[in-house]
C-alpha cells in the first residue's frame, strides 16, 4: 500500500468529474480503496472507489468497453493500464483532480505486437518501470514527462525466453531493498510453463544483477513457482507464488532472501497433499489438485490462496495463513463467509487487514479480514468482480 | 438518450383511424385473409414478404430490405463478409431462425447464420414472420423467422453487375438450360478499404488515426443448379468465400489472418403445398457440408499461429401432411435434423490434446433434433379465423475429444414442448391478429461444449425459452396502410458467457428478461400528374428489464438492440424512374449486459435511384450518405458512406 497526504476528495468532485453515478453522497477520504472491476461476461470494465472502513462504494468510473485493464498506484497517482491489444497508460492525479486523467500515453511500439503491460512500478517521481508480458524488455520511463520524452530506456530480458517462445512472459514485479524483482513465467511456444525465474534489477543503475556469480547462465533466480503469478515483499524476503499448470503441477510458494538471493521453498505439490483427490482409474479429468494461486503479507502473517481445481474447473478456494517467522506452520482460514467460495483477488490493506475478493459473478463481494483471519465489518458489495485493488491515503 | 418524440405520440396520432375502424361493421361477404400489396411489400398481420425482383431493384440487398422494416434491426458492422444478423422485435440475432427453402441454416455449432450469404439476385421471395401467428414452421423461434426462397425455373435469363466504393464489384448470371434445369452463378468482391480509426497504428501514427484497413478483402463465389420436375424442386448449391480478418487494433500490414468457407448443399422438396381441398403431403430433404478454416500465420490476431479447421455436416428430412376440408385445415409434421461438427487445430499440440485452459480443443460433436408438430386452422365464420399448433422438440447432443488422453465423451438430451395460437379477424379494410406462442432456442454446440476460443463446455446448459403475446392490427385502403403491433415477451434462462477470475469462461443460464414493445407504421401512396409519392413513417419502442442472478446485470436493459427506432421514407416514382430517400434514427442501445457501455445514436440517410426498363434496369444507391460512423452493435464504427451502381439485363 502506498501512502501520501493528499488533498481532500469528495464525492462531489468525483461525480463532477465522472458524471452519472449519484448513488453515493458521502466523501471519500482517509484510506481509500480503488478497485478495478471487470464484467463477468468480459464485455466491459470500470473502476470503483470507497473509503476503507465504510461499505459505500462509488462505481462507474473509467468505464471501458474492454475488460483487460489493471491498476497501479504510486503516491497520489493512479495508473489505469490497458493490457493486451489496448496498450495504454492513463494517469490520474489525486492531488489535482482525482480520476480526471492527467494523460493517456500509448504503450505500443511501432511495427510491433501488443506490449500487454501487466504492471507499472513507479520508484520515483520521474522514474518507473513498465512490466510488459508481451515484450522481452522492461521499459524505463519518466512518468512526469510528456509522451515524447516518456521512455528513458529499456532493460533487456530476452535471455529468459523459453525455447520456441517469443517473450519471457514477465508477469509480476515488486520493489525491495532498492531493487526491482521481476517474475518471468517463461511459458513455451505452447504456453506450457518451464522453469520460472526472478530477474533482479538494480534501480540505481538499471542493470540486471547477477544473483549467482558462481554459475554461468542466466543472472536471475530460478524458483520452484512454475507459472509465476505473484511477487510480494517484506523487509527481508521476496515471496513468489506460481500456480503450476492445469493438471497435477500444483505450483509452489518460495521466498527469496534479500541478503543472498537464496530460495526457500515454502509450499510445493506435497505440502497439502490431503487436499488432492486422485482417483484410481486412468481418467485424469476427474482428479482434483490444489494450486498455489496468490500470496499476501499482513504485518507478520502470510496468507496464501489455494484453488482446488479439477481440470479447468475451479471447485473452491482455501485460504491458509502462516507466521512469517515460522513458515512451515499453516493454519486454515475459513470464516463462514468464505466457506466453499472461490476467491479472486487477495490483497493486503491498511491497518493490517487482508482484502479477499469472492470470485462469484452473482455476488462479487470483498471480505476484509484481520491478521487472525477474522472478518472485519460487513462485506463490500461490488456490482462486478474485482480483479485488482489498490489503496491510497487521502487526507482532509 | 431521449428522443424529442416517442412512439406514444405516433400511437395517439393513429388512434382516430383505429377508432374508426373498430366502429365499422364487418361485411359478411368477406371470405379470406386479404393480402393487400402496398408499397411493393406483401403484408399480412405479423408476416411480411417481398418478391425477389423487387428486392433486387429497390433494395439491392436483403439487409437493406430488412432494415427498412419496422421491428427489424440488421446487425452488421464492418464490410462485406462480416456476418449479417437480424434482430426481430428486440430479440437477439441468435434468437432469430433463418431458413433457405424451409431448411434451417443456423448452424448447430455456433447457432449463427449470415443473411448476406444468399446473393440478392438468387432470391425468389423472402418471408419474415415476427408475430408467430402463422403456425408450424415459423413459430418456434423466440424472435422471428426469415425464410429465403431461392430461384427455381426462370422466366428470363439475366446478367447483373455492380460496382461500389471501398473496392466493391460483383457480377452474376442466371438462366435456363432447358425446361427443367436452371442455373445461377455469381461472384462478389470487396477490398473493404474504408477508413477506420485504428487505436494503435502499426506505423506509430497517433492513436485513432483513420486508416484504410489492411487485409480486409473479401470474396464470395456462388453457384446453383436447380431442377424442376412436376412439383418436385431440387437445388444443388455451392459457395466458396474468404474473409480476410483485419487487425483492428494495430492495422498491421504483416497480418494475413483469414477465414474461409466452402459449402455445398443439396435440397429437394415438394414443399409448395397447395391450399386446395384434400390431403397434401409436402416433404423436403436436405444435406449440406461446410468446411471452414481460420488461419493466422503471423499470429497477428490471437496469441498463436493458428491453422484451425472446422467441418460441419447437416442433414434434414421433413414431412408435413395436411388435410384441407372446408373451414378446417389439419396440419401435422415431423422434422428430423442431424448435425455433426469436427474441429482440428493443426498448429497447436495443446489444443489437439485438450491440455489448454482455452476451449479450443480437437473435438467432434453431434446433435440430433426431432420436431413433432400438430395443428389446425379453422375459419369460425367469414371474418374470423383461428389457428393453433403444438410442437414437441426433443434433442440429443454428444461430444468427444478426438485426441486427448482422457477422451471424455459427454452426452445430454432434453426436450421442450411449445405451442402457438392465434385469432385473426379480417375485414375489407382491416386485419387483426391476437397471437401467443411458447418458443425455444436450443443451445448451440459451441455454447454447450466450447471450442474456437476461450470458452469451456457446460453440460448443464439448458435451452432458452420464451412466452410471447402480440396483437397485430393492419388497416388498409387503396392508398394507405397503417400497422400497429403491441407485444410482450418473457424470456427465461438466457445463455450468457461468464468468466471466472482466471479468465476461464463458460456459457450459463443466468438471466431472464421481460420486454414489451410497440411498433407502428404508416404508408401512403398519392398520385399527382403521373408522379407517385409514397411517404412512410414507422416507429418501434421497446422497454426491457433483465432479471439476473448476476448482480451487475440485474434490473438492466437487454443489451444489443436499439430500444427506440424511427424510420422515415419518401419514394417518388415517375414512369420508369424512382427515387427513394430513407432516414433511420435509433438509440437507447447498450452494448453490454451491465449497461456500462452505451452505443451511439444511429443516424443514417440512404438515397436510391432506380430506372426500370423492360429488358434492363439500373440502380444507384448511397447508403449512409452523411458518412456517419456511429459505433454499432459490435462496438466498432460502421463503414460509413457506401455507394453502389448496379444494373441488370434480361433476355
Amino acid at each position: 500500500m502506498k501512502k501520501l497526504a493528499l488533498t481532500a476528495l469528495s464525492t462531489a468532485l468525483l461525480t463532477g468529474c465522472f458524471g452519472d453515478d449519484s448513488s453515493n453522497s458521502s466523501s471519500v477520504s482517509g484510506h481509500t480503496f480503488i478497485a478495478q472491476m471487470r464484467a463477468a461476461d468480459y464485455s466491459s470494465s470500470e473502476i470503483a472507489v470507497g473509503t476503507v472502513g465504510e461499505t459505500e462504494i462509488v462505481e462507474n468510473y473509467a468505464n471501458k468497453d474492454a475488460s483487460d485493464y489493471t491498476i497501479d498506484v504510486y503516491e497520489q497517482y493512479l495508473y489505469h493500464i490497458g493490457k493486451f491489444n489496448i496498450d495504454t497508460l492513463t494517469r490520474y492525479d489525486a492531488a489535482a483532480e482525482f480520476l480526471q486523467a492527467d494523460y493517456t500515453y500509448s504503450l505500443t511500439e511501432p511495427e510491433s505486437s501488443s506490449s500487454n503491460t501487466y504492471q507499472f512500478v513507479q520508484v520515483a517521481e520521474d522514474k518507473a518501470y513498465v512490466i510488459r508480458y508481451g515484450k522481452s524488455s522492461i521499459l524505463v520511463v519518466d512518468p512526469s514527462a510528456d509522451e515524447e520524452n516518456f521512455v528513458l530506456g529499456e532493460i533487456g530480458l530476452a535471455a529468459y525466453v523459453a525455447e520456441g517462445a517469443t517473450y519471457p512472459r514477465m508477469s509480476a514485479a515488486v520493489v525491495a531493498d532498492d531493487k526491482l524483482f521481476v517474475g518471468l513465467q517463461r511459458l513455451d511456444a505452447d504456453y506450457q510453463p518451464t522453469q520460472s525465474y526472478v530477474a533482479v534489477i538494480d534501480i540505481e543503475s538499471d542493470n540486471e544483477i547477477d544473483t549467482n556469480t558462481n554459475e554461468t547462465g542466466l543472472k536471475g533466480i530460478p524458483v520452484n513457482a512454475d507459472n509465476l503469478f505473484k511477487l510480494v515483499a517484506d523487509d527481508d524476503y521476496v515471496y513468489v507464488s506460481g500456480r503450476g499448470d492445469y493438471s497435477n503441477n500444483s505450483g509452489a510458494l518460495d521466498r527469496i532472501s534479500l541478503d543472498d538471493y537464496a530460495v526457500t521453498n515454502l509450499v510445493n505439490g506435497t505440502t497439502f497433499s490431503d487436499l488432492n483427490d486422485i482417483s484410481d482409474d486412468e481418467d485424469t479429468s476427474n482428479d482434483t489438485y490444489y494450486h498455489v494461486m496468490s500470496i499476501a503479507l499482513v504485518d507478520d502473517t502470510g496468507f496464501i490462496k489455494l484453488n482446488l481445481e479439477q481440470g479447468y474447473t475451479n471447485l473452491r478456494s482455501i485460504l491458509y495463513s502462516f507466521p512469517l517467522d515460522d513458515v512451515a506452520s499453516f493454519t486454515a482460514v475459513n470464516p463462514d463467509v468464505l466457506k466453499d467460495e472461490k476467491i479472486g483477488i487477495l490483497k493486503s490493506g491498511p491497518d493490517n487487514t487482508l482484502w479477499v475478493g469472492i470470485d462469484n459473478a452473482e455476488a462479487p463481494d470483498i471480505v476484509v479480514l484481520n491478521e487472525e483471519g477474522e472478518v472485519q465489518g460487513e462485506a463490500l458489495k461490488f456490482s462486478m468482480p474485482v480483479i485488482d485493488l489498490e489503496f491510497m491515503e487521502i487526507r482532509d | 438518450m431521449t428522443f424529442t418524440f416517442r412512439t406514444a405520440f405516433l400511437i395517439s396520432a393513429l388512434s382516430p383511424a383505429i377508432a374508426l375502424a373498430n366502429g365499422e361493421t364487418v361485411p359478411d361477404a368477406l371470405t379470406l385473409p386479404t393480402v393487400v400489396e402496398t408499397a411493393q411489400r406483401v403484408t399480412t398481420a405479423g408476416l411480411t414478404s417481398i418478391d425477389g425482383e423487387e428486392l433486387q431493384s429497390r433494395y439491392g440487398s436483403l439487409q437493406n430490405y430488412l432494415k427498412s422494416l419496422t421491428g427489424m434491426q440488421v446487425q452488421h458492422s464492418g464490410g462485406l463478409g462480416d456476418p449479417v444478423l437480424l434482430s426481430v422485435r428486440g430479440a437477439s440475432g441468435r434468437q432469430t431462425t433463418v431458413l433457405v427453402n424451409g431448411i434451417r441454416i443456423n448452424d448447430a455449432q455456433g447457432g449463427g447464420y449470415d443473411l448476406s450469404q444468399i446473393p440478392v439476385d438468387m432470391i425468389e421471395r423472402v418471408e419474415i414472420s415476427s408475430s408467430g401467428s402463422h403456425g408450424g414452421l415459423y413459430d418456434s423461434a423466440i424472435g422471428g423467422t426469415v425464410n429465403i426462397i431461392t430461384r427455381e425455373q426462370e422466366y428470363q435469363n439475366q446478367l447483373a453487375a455492380a460496382v461500389g466504393n471501398h473496392g466493391y464489384k460483383s457480377a452474376s448470371a442466371r438462366g435456363n438450360i432447358n425446361n427443367y434445369l436452371s442455373v445461377y452463378a455469381g461472384s462478389e468482391y470487396s477490398e473493404n478499404s474504408f477508413d477506420y480509426p485504428v487505436p494503435a497504428p502499426w506505423n506509430g501514427d497517433a492513436r485513432n488515426s483513420e486508416e484504410a484497413l489492411n487485409n480486409a478483402e473479401f470474396f464470395r463465389h456462388t453457384a446453383q443448379l436447380a431442377a424442376t420436375t412436376g412439383t418436385v424442386v431440387s437445388q444443388l448449391s455451392w459457395q466458396h468465400q474468404r474473409k480476410n480478418i483485419p487487425d483492428y487494433f494495430r492495422n498491421s500490414p504483416e497480418n494475413k489472418a483469414h477465414y474461409s468457407t466452402r459449402e455445398i448443399r443439396f435440397t429437394t422438396s415438394n414443399s409448395n403445398a397447395s391450399a386446395s381441398e384434400g390431403f397434401h403431403l409436402p416433404w423436403s430433404f436436405a444435406v449440406s457440408r461446410k468446411n471452414e478454416s481460420y488461419r493466422d500465420p503471423e499470429s497477428n490476431i490471437g496469441l498463436g499461429e493458428d491453422d484451425n479447421r472446422y467441418r460441419l455436416r447437416h442433414a434434414e428430412i421433413a414431412t408435413s401432411p395436411q388435410l384441407h376440408s372446408g373451414k378446417l385445415v389439419l396440419r401435422s409434421g415431423i422434422r428430423a435434423e442431424f448435425d455433426e461438427y469436427q474441429s482440428r487445430y493443426v498448429n497447436d499440440t495443446d489444443s489437439r490434446d485438450c491440455t489448454t485452459p482455452q476451449g479450443s480443443c480437437d473435438q467432434s460433436a453431434k446433435q440430433q433434433v426431432i420436431n413433432l408438430t400438430a395443428g389446425a386452422d379453422y375459419r369460425i365464420s367469414p371474418p374470423w379465423k383461428t389457428s393453433a399448433s403444438i410442437y414437441h422438440r426433443g434433442y440429443r447432443t454428444s461430444n468427444e475429444r478426438t485426441h486427448a488422453d482422457d477422451a471424455a465423451r459427454t452426452e445430454s438430451k432434453d426436450s421442450f414442448t411449445g405451442a402457438s395460437a392465434s385469432f385473426t379477424h379480417v375485414s375489407l379494410f382491416s386485419e387483426t391478429a391476437l397471437s401467443a406462442r411458447r418458443s425455444v432456442r436450443i443451445p448451440s454446440l459451441y455454447e454447450r461444449y466450447g471450442d474456437r476460443g476461450l470458452m469451456l463446455g457446460n453440460d448443464d446448459l439448458s435451452a432458452e425459452t420464451s412466452d410471447n403475446l402480440s396483437i397485430d392490427v393492419r388497416l388498409f385502403s387503396q392508398q394507405s396502410e397503417a400497422t400497429l403491433s403491441v407485444f410482450s415477451r418473457k424470456t427465461k434462462d438466457t445463455i450468457v458467457p461468464i468468466y471466472d477470475s482466471r479468465g476461464i469462461g463458460r456459457y450459463i443460464n443466468v438471466s431472464d428478461s421481460i420486454m414489451q414493445g410497440v411498433e407502428v407504421e404508416l404508408i401512403h401512396t398519392e398520385k399527382l400528374k403521373g408522379i407517385t409519392l409514397e411517404p412512410t413513417i414507422s416507429a418501434a419502442s421497446y422497454t426491457s428489464e433483465l432479471i439476473s442472478d448476476v448482480r451487475a446485470f440485474e434490473g438492466k436493459q437487454v443489451p444489443g438492440i436499439y430500444h427506440d427506432r424511427y424510420l422515415f421514407g419518401l419514394t417518388t416514382s415517375y414512369q420508369q424512374h424512382s427515387l427513394s430517400l430513407d432516414y433511420e434514427l435509433a438509440g437507447n442501445l447498450y452494448l453490454d449486459s451491465g449497461n456500462n457501455i452505451e452505443g451511439d445514436i444511429r443516424r443514417s440517410l440512404d438515397l436510391t435511384y432506380q430506372l426500370e426498363q423492360n429488358r434492363w434496369g439500373l440502380r444507384v444507391a448511397a447508403n449512409n450518405l452523411t458518412n456517419n460512423q456511429f459505433r454499432d452493435y459490435s462496438n466498432r464504427p460502421v463503414a460509413g458512406r457506401q455507394i453502389y451502381l448496379s444494373g441488370h439485363l434480361n433476355f
